[in-house]
């Protein structure tokens, strides 16, 4: 590469870069050194506080109770969808017109805006006059009882998922080279050998990204509880994001705006450093 | 290096005339912007009122500018100070914004614009009083009101409950003879700032004047029972099994028939006449009281208009929009109560509540309220909203006696106080 070139490149990422550290790194650095200060309603560090916002955070109850919800929605939501999108890009993976057709329809939830399908489903799980509940005779009080809240989030969270996910994979599918598979229908494999033993390995890759970005999702969840449940009822839905929200902008709660951030931030890159060093293990082996 | 030239070119053109537009104005005529709330049909009622400004000043424009709702406005308030340029003129805000605005260096109170406000209703003018003068005017004033389907109160025989006490009587032979909920709903802060508030002929719920003469530093509904004594009569009333914890959706099972009453603002009348029409008869009547004793009556809430820069002009618009004139085509337009007392005595009202008999009850509750009922100004206004829906949920469902309820509501207030504090102290 030449000089020039070179400097081109610079040139080329220093837009992204300026506007990473614009509204990404200087905003962090801020929020982490201002979590050790009392900042006032006016944005002005007033004291030295070491510890305290941290002790204060970890001390709330409904902190811990958004923890626990974020993290029951990521053990119940991540496999769901997972298998969900796996299941509906394995059906559709060979190419003929039938399965086009099919592929379109699960593309669809892409062309919907999330905040429009939310009301939607708010609506067909109204208290009073839900669909679902006539048409299959169920008398199940939806968003009004935090069992049927958190599956209904769910059921939003899959259906904005699913059509990215699912892409993502159908094209892993479709990557895999012919003569891999060729080879392995001269050895005499059956459909599920191949499947399993050929194909699904090889999207691995990709599955470990869906999975991933899927817990970012979770991680970050807070406009669908927002639309849906708006943390309720009786603030159980409350995701950690959702929580960071009511906090900071409805209480403007400098303390827990800080400390969440730095805590969200550093376990983000956590997970980030996990999913490095899978990919890289995988490369290796 | 030519595409990147002309990349920015690109780029730059379109800033160009962002920043050059919209600077042609003519500079004899000021222009005040309102942040409003108004949306849907109040929002028709308000750009009717700011034509009508408009039209009649040469000198003075309005600018109205839709902010979502009153805490939206607030929201957008607070993040305009802080990046220090931007804020309106005049911010429409609710009794969330009170403890934000008391101590707003950019707020300018009512006393300091000279508004003459002598016609205003006492209890209405009251709610947002401070330490440092009113932080406000009342201009879309409201207040809990007690809504019922006259049908099936008839049906079942019974009238309306006046009292607590008279509604644990009548919820059962209401829900046994209809086969619907008595009621619908779990009381938050909202209902208990009147449940509370009423009590003894008006009571505090936290010190300092429920936040108005500064933040709070504790509460007091646990020192002088008024949680206490409500909790009984609600779990009582509960216990009748007539009654049901909806904490969504409580007004759609209301107009549907599906409970014989509710509680809500009285500035959803104009919808819930909407709502009911051909349905059923619908009725509103006075807020059930606690006890003999809870005569304080219910605290005035809704919005009021906010002045966030001292002019003659905000002066102006401000007077305009509490004026008698502007109060009767508001209110009769949308439901809230006039604050303006010469609205009331003039005969375009009276006509008007011959002819809409629903909406004097809310006055008539209203001008027979004490003014120590105000509405609660503390932090983490959001979060005591759901722990007192959910905390008076577990007193009705057995979780935790009562006495339990009123120290963890009590205590978690306090914390939020405390934290406040330290953090703004």
């Amino acid at each position: 590469m030449s000089a020039k070139s070179e400097k081109r490149g610079y040139l080329y990422v220093l837009p992204a870069v300026v506007l990473v550290a614009v509204f990404s790194y200087y905003p962090f650095l801020k929020a982490f050194v201002s979590s050790f200060f009392i900042e006032n309603q006016m944005g002005e560090l007033t004291a030295f506080a070491g510890l305290e916002n941290y002790k204060a955070l970890i001390g709330n109850e409904f902190f811990i109770q958004s923890v626990k919800t974020t993290f029951l929605l990521a053990v119940i939501f991540i496999p769901v969808n997972t298998v969900l999108t796996l299941l509906g890009a394995t059906l559709v993976r060979r190419k003929s017109r039938f399965n086009e057709v099919i592929g379109s329809v699960y593309i669809i939830p892409l062309a919907f805006s999330m905040s429009l399908f939310a009301l939607i489903l708010k609506q067909i799980l109204s208290p009073t006059n839900s669909i679902i509940n006539r048409i299959f005779h169920l008398n199940v009080v939806w968003l009004n009882d935090r069992t049927s809240a958190l599956a209904s989030i769910i059921i939003l969270c899959v259906f904005l998922d699913f059509a990215l996910d699912y892409v993502l994979l159908l094209s892993a599918f479709r990557k895999i080279e012919r003569n891999i598979i060729e080879a392995s229908l001269i050895d005499g494999t059956n459909e599920w050998q191949r499947y399993f033993m050929i194909e699904l390995p090889l999207i691995v890759p990709t599955l470990v990204m869906t999975i991933f970005i899927a817990l970012k999702d979770i991680l970050l969840i807070s406009a669908p509880i927002m639309l849906m449940t708006e943390g309720g009822p009786f603030r159980s839905t409350e995701s950690v994001m959702f929580y960071y929200y009511i906090e900071a902008f409805k209480g403007h709660n400098k303390a827990t705006e800080n400390t969440i951030s730095v805590i969200t931030v550093l376990f983000s890159a956590l997970l980030l450093a996990v999913y490095s060093l899978i990919q890289k293990r995988r490369r290796h082996a | 290096m030519r595409r990147l030239k002309l990349i920015a070119i690109l780029f730059l053109v379109p800033a160009l005339i962002f920043a050059s537009g919209s600077k042609e104005r003519n500079e004899d005529v000021t222009t005040v912007t309102i942040w409003h709330s108004n949306s849907g049909l109040l929002e028709d009622a308000f750009s009717h009122l700011v034509d009508q400004f408009n039209e009649s000043h040469e000198d003075i424009k309005i600018n109205a500018v839709y902010q979502g709702a009153a805490n939206d406005v607030l929201t957008s308030v607070n993040a305009a100070a802080l990046a220090g340029s931007g804020l309106p003129d005049i911010a429409q805000l609710d009794a969330t914004a009170g403890l934000d605005m008391m101590y707003a260096p950019y707020l300018v109170t009512v006393e300091e614009l000279g508004i003459d406000t002598s016609n205003l209703i006492d209890s209405a003018y009251a709610a947002y009083d401070s330490q440092r003068g009113h932080i406000g005017v009342p201009f879309n004033a409201s207040s809990l009101m007690f809504y019922y389907n006259a049908d099936l109160f008839k049906a079942a025989g019974v009238s309306v409950p006046r009292t607590l006490d008279e509604f644990i009587q009548v919820a059962p032979v209401l829900y046994e003879k209809t086969g619907v909920y008595a009621f619908s709903g779990v009381p938050t802060t909202y209902e208990l700032v009147t449940f509370l508030g009423s009590q003894n002929g008006g009571t505090f719920i936290t010190d300092n004047r429920n936040g108005h003469d500064g933040v709070s530093n504790k509460v007091l509904f646990d020192e002088n029972g008024t949680f206490k004594t409500f909790l009984e009569k609600w779990k009582a009333l509960y216990d009748t099994k007539a009654v049901n914890n909806l904490t969504s959706g409580v007004s759609n099972a209301f107009y549907s028939g599906q409970c014989a009453s509710m509680l809500a603002s009285s500035s959803s009348l104009s919808t819930a006449i909407e709502n009911t029409e051909g349905l059923f008869e619908l009725g509103i009547a006075f807020v059930p009281i606690v006890n003999e004793e809870a005569t304080g009556g219910v605290n005035i809430g809704g919005g009021c208009l906010a002045a966030l820069n001292n002019s003659n002009a905000v002066k102006e618009v401000i007077e305009f929009m509490i004026s008698p004139e502007s109060q009767a085509y508001w209110t009769e337009s949308t439901g809230y109560m006039p604050v303006n007392r010469k609205t009331i005595e003039s005969e375009e009202w009276k006509e008007f509540i011959k002819d809409n008999p629903l909406f004097s009850v809310a006055l008539e509750q209203a001008l027979s309220s004490s003014d120590k009922v105000i509405g609660l100004w503390i932090p983490s206004a959001y979060q005591v909203y759901y722990s007192f829906q959910s905390t008076i949920a577990s007193v009705l469902t057995d979780e935790i006696s009562i006495d339990e309820a009123v120290k963890n509501m009590a205590d978690m207030i306090n914390a939020n106080l405390k934290e406040y504090a330290r953090q703004n102290g």
